[in-house]
């Protein structure tokens, strides 16, 4: 077989030079967004692209395979809602291993990672070391303090070791000035509140009421323990910063997220807004779940992908549409 | 006809285009069972994935570019004439031809479906939905393959290949894009004319189905030969009024 000919050499011709603009728009783009840099030479500038683009790829499996996973029951008033989650996923370690392997300095999927061994499988010392080696091997990362922060959280909520958890969420929120707030995205106010708060209760904790305040005022003056919370405002009250926990810069909600995790929106909201948005999400797995009983796991009667149902009476059309062209095809031969 | 499409599967195998998929097929999904092999974890869904889309990608390329081959080389050589003078009609014509690449295609998607399927067994123990998997390659190819030739009636060889991923794409996208908008019957009729590749995606109905849903298939099947059928017809009747 000819295959290429040499007249098709302007298609060849035409398809590099499509790649080579698609890929500069691209590199422009991401220059522009201040991800590449333009102290990078063209080939490092393609091979972190590269690796970038195949780490997200891998990550964004992970999310479709997490949500097609088996799925947890939990019952919400009359109805049984039906949950997806990581530790249910059997496909996670590896999609995110390859994942961090490709793109080491992928910091919202190391700290994801970590966090669900630590929580989920109970290897602590297995997530230490991956937090460790994130942020002694790429100390440069922008959004670094999101490790410590979690570093923070094992030491906080599993080893109950609250004057270490202390020094690596002040070190997290050192390393927060790397990051401009106008760049915080929806994750990025939702770890900052939740590690602010652990903070402020691990000082609580040890009895360091002062500390446990600056922590409280740096996590947004979020809820805490009722003890807890009584003693932070008892100090607000003192201080006069009521104003500060109105206008407080983690208070403020912007609409999108970083990622298109529509499950993780609730992250962001407000306590009450978390309430109402949680029972729309339950009514809309509560759905999904009985068009999952009806037949298929993505149903094309009602998946959005599918212009039109699919149901025996379209079948039955369209068998009857094939057998008339058929007796049509006969007719035809017959007439020759 | 029959003979037509015997002829085509002869060739087939005389073509270095169609070993050299075969041979990647098969390169390709050991390489992808050894390295899911390593991990429990992989061997499930992933090995599925993978193995699937591999056979998926190599076949249509291969459909892709053995009919447009067989169809022009034909023309190209006038061996064309060597049918049309034994009182082959043109409709014969077509029909054999595309039976002939649907069967050479298809041979070369049983083999490396035998190698996939055998590969699923060893990793994680036999799995009927790999076997309906590779029936939904299949029915996707036979329409595609359908596609080819109408389009190989009606532009050249090039313009062919275009149009036809242009169709591949597009259709999907437009539709994609039409969901949220408020539009009438009369586009959605326009829609439902044009074939859909869409409908044969295994990600959601094969690899993270939960269970298999027999109205679907009976829907792919039926949507496969009334496409298949209608764009022969269109490319018998386009042939018809072509000068040779």
């Amino acid at each position: 077989m000819t295959l290429i000919r040499p007249h098709m050499g302007w298609f060849f011709a035409l398809s590099l030079s499509l790649a080579i603009a698609g890929q500069c728009v691209l590199l422009r783009e991401r220059q522009d967004s201040g991800i590449a840099t333009l102290q990078e030479d063209v080939i490092s500038s393609l091979r972190s692209e590269f690796k970038f683009g195949l780490s997200s790829y891998l990550w964004k499996k992970l999310d479709f395979y997490m949500h097609n996973s088996e799925w947890e029951e939990k019952e919400s008033g009359d109805q049984i809602a039906y949950y997806s989650s990581l530790v249910n996923t059997k496909e996670f370690r590896p999609l995110i291993e390859w994942s961090i392997a490709i793109d080491p300095s992928f910091t919202e999927a190391i700290a994801i990672l970590s966090n669900t061994i630590a929580v989920s499988f109970g290897e602590v010392d297995e997530a230490r070391d991956i937090l460790r080696s994130a942020i002694i091997h790429h100390p440069s990362q922008k959004r670094i303090y999101r490790l410590y922060g979690d570093y923070g959280l094992i030491e906080y909520q599993l080893e109950k070791n609250y004057s270490r958890a202390i020094r690596f969420f002040h070190r997290c929120f050192e390393t927060l000035s790397r990051l401009n707030p106008r760049e915080w995205t929806t994750d990025d106010r939702f770890n900052l509140r939740n590690f602010g708060l652990s903070a402020a209760i691990s000082a609580f904790k040890i009895g360091d009421v002062q500390i446990a305040y600056e922590f409280h005022r740096l996590s947004g003056f979020e809820q805490g323990p009722e003890e807890f919370q009584k003693e932070m405002d008892h100090i607000l009250a003192l201080r006069g910063e009521l104003k500060l926990k109105e206008h407080h810069p983690l208070r403020r909600f912007p609409g999108k997220s970083s990622h298109d995790h529509d499950d993780h929106e609730a992250g962001e909201l407000s306590r009450e807004k978390e309430g109402a948005l949680e029972s729309e999400v339950l009514k809309k797995i509560v759905q999904n779940r009985s068009n999952l009983d009806s037949r298929l796991h993505l149903i094309p009667q009602l998946n959005p992908r599918f212009f039109y149902p699919v149901s025996w009476e379209l079948t039955a059309i369209l068998f009857g549409a094939f057998i008339l062209q058929m007796g049509g095809v006969s007719l035809w031969r017959m007439n020759r | 006809m029959f003979q037509i499409a015997r002829d085509v599967f002869i060739e087939a195998r005389r073509n270095h285009f169609f070993w050299l998929s075969l041979g990647i097929s098969i390169l390709f999904l050991f390489v992808t069972a050894s390295f899911t092999s390593t991990d429990e974890a992989m061997r499930g869904k992933l090995f599925l994935e993978s193995g699937i889309s591999i056979l998926w990608l190599v076949h249509i390329l291969l459909a892709v570019f053995f009919t447009t081959e067989t169809l022009y080389d034909d023309l190209e050589r006038k061996s064309i004439y060597y049918y049309l003078v034994r009182e082959v009609s043109r409709l014969e014509y077509l029909f054999g031809k595309f039976g002939g690449i649907v069967l050479s295609v298809g041979a070369s998607l049983l083999i490396t479906g035998i190698v996939f399927t055998v590969c699923a067994t060893f990793l994680n123990g036999f799995q009927p939905r790999c076997l309906v998997g590779l029936g939904f390659i299949f029915l996707e190819l036979t329409l595609a393959i359908a596609v080819l030739v109408l389009f190989s009636t009606i532009f050249t060889k090039l313009i062919s290949i275009f149009a036809f991923f242009f169709l591949f794409f597009f259709v999907s996208l437009l539709e994609h894009y039409l969901l949220g908008a408020d539009v009438g019957s009369l586009v959605k009729g326009f829609l439902l004319l044009i074939p859909n590749f869409k409908y044969y995606g295994y990600l959601n109905m094969i690899v993270h189905a939960k269970e298999f849903s027999l109205k679907y298939m009976g829907f792919l099947s039926a949507y496969t030969l009334v496409f298949s059928m209608s764009s022969l017809l269109l490319a018998t009747l386009q042939f018809e009024r072509k000068a040779l």
